[in-house]
């Protein structure tokens, strides 16, 4: 087994990281930068990290930005808050079936396969969300995914500013186990774009790409099912702040 | 430790950079490492006590991002299985990223079976090509402790090696 592509004396990784980050002791900084003034292979490797930097702060400049770029409109910083609304959300909407019975739940679509359904915090109000829901901009959603059989999952949503997907992070749809009413773990806080939003769950029984659906969706302002897959469509109506 | 608002931003454009070098060479994705940066610079902010001032931010960030790294990799649903014995013929790492996917797609396979502390020595030795000082000084241990791991890694891929390899 072979390790090392650079030679004895050259600088590793970790200390050309603790250069540009100012951690060096003086005299382990002078050892370093003379070394690069010698060591044209190490001096290379220092530029190509300084300018990955740049590129990497220019994209993501500060934490929140980055988080954005992460997952898009995903607020992941705020999970543990938003886990707390979403459950309360969830524990009263089982609440009121216990007591009630099921043939009074609040009002939903009419579903067969496999489906989403969302829950709605505006300020400190949350409610289970229904078709052509009124939101505003700023609430934040909440989702949960019904199916019967393992699928690979992706949300996808139109507004007035264009198509974006919500779910996954990643390039690729994320396969979800059987299950009723399983959180995804993330949420979302709308934008500022007002009028109709529709948000798309495709449910497919192999993997696939999010990307050209999204695209589809962007320029044809529709998503029909590709084969092997099936959508449930979640319809808003995105309203100026009062 | 306290963290501010102020020192966290400073500590993310400082070492934000290099945990996703890092994480994009070890998982070989622009979008997980982004994730991985995400979720360990979020785990500081939300429990920064766990940043030991004894050591530095660059070798406390190091551990991290390759923890997270190990985890994703090993629960990666779509992973391809590939024989231990294709590590020992895993030619010497470029320093560049991603330029060699087949080298480093070959030893991220590995570290999928390797036992959790020797995939950590693993990585500081091959992906980030590291001293025994250094990968001490990651570890917490004497440079004595790091050859050890480094032969235990060998020994137990040479064990692998002659096992019959199971798909």
């Amino acid at each position: 087994m072979r390790q090392l592509s650079l030679a004895d004396d050259c600088i590793s990784d970790l200390v050309l990281d603790e250069l540009a980050a100012g951690e060096l002791a003086p005299e382990s900084m002078a050892r370093v930068q003379a070394h690069l003034t010698t060591c044209e292979r190490c001096a290379s490797r220092r530029n190509t990290f300084q300018r990955e930097r740049e590129a990497f702060l220019a994209a993501a400049p500060s934490f929140d930005a980055h988080a954005v770029l992460v997952g898009r409109k995903l607020q992941r910083r705020h999970w543990p808050a938003a886990r707390a609304w979403w459950l309360g959300a969830a524990l009263a909407a089982c609440a009121v079936v216990a007591l009630l019975g099921p043939q009074l739940q609040p009002p939903t679509r009419s579903k067969g396969g496999p489906h989403v359904d969302f829950f709605v915090k505006h300020a400190q109000r949350v409610e289970r969300g229904t078709l052509g829901q009124s939101v505003q901009p700023g609430d934040l959603l909440r989702f949960t995914y019904s199916t019967d059989a393992p699928r690979y999952l992706a949300l996808l949503d139109r507004d007035a500013r264009g198509a974006s997907t919500f779910y996954p992070a990643s390039t690729q749809a994320v396969r979800v186990a059987q299950g009723a009413n399983v959180a995804l773990a993330f949420s979302v806080e709308l934008d500022t774009s007002l009028g109709p939003e529709r948000i798309y769950a495709v449910f497919c029984s192999e993997a696939f790409v999010v990307e050209p659906l999204r695209a589809a969706l962007a320029n044809t302002d529709s998503l029909p099912a590709p084969p092997g897959c099936q959508i449930d469509v979640i319809t808003l109506n995105k309203e100026p702040s009062r | 430790m306290t963290l501010s608002r102020e020192h966290f931003d400073e500590l993310y454009r400082r070492h934000a950079p290099g945990a996703f070098r890092r994480a994009r060479r070890l998982l070989g994705s622009d979008a997980d490492a982004h994730e991985v940066v995400h979720d360990v610079f979020l785990s500081l902010w939300e429990r920064p006590g766990q940043f030991a001032a004894n050591s530095s931010m660059s070798t406390f960030l190091y551990a991290a991002v390759t923890h997270a790294c190990l985890n994703r990799i090993r629960n990666h649903n779509t992973r391809t299985r590939l024989s231990l014995q294709h590590f020992k013929q895993a030619p010497t790492l470029s320093v560049a990223p991603i330029a060699q996917p087949d080298q480093t797609s070959v030893l991220r396979s590995a570290l999928e079976q390797l036992p959790h502390e020797l995939a950590q020595v693993a990585v500081y030795y091959y992906f980030d090509e590291l001293t025994h000082r250094d990968i001490a000084s990651i570890l917490g241990c004497s440079h004595r402790h790091v050859g050890a791991l480094l032969k235990r890694i060998e020994h137990w891929v040479n064990a692998e090696e002659r096992e019959p390899c199971v798909s």
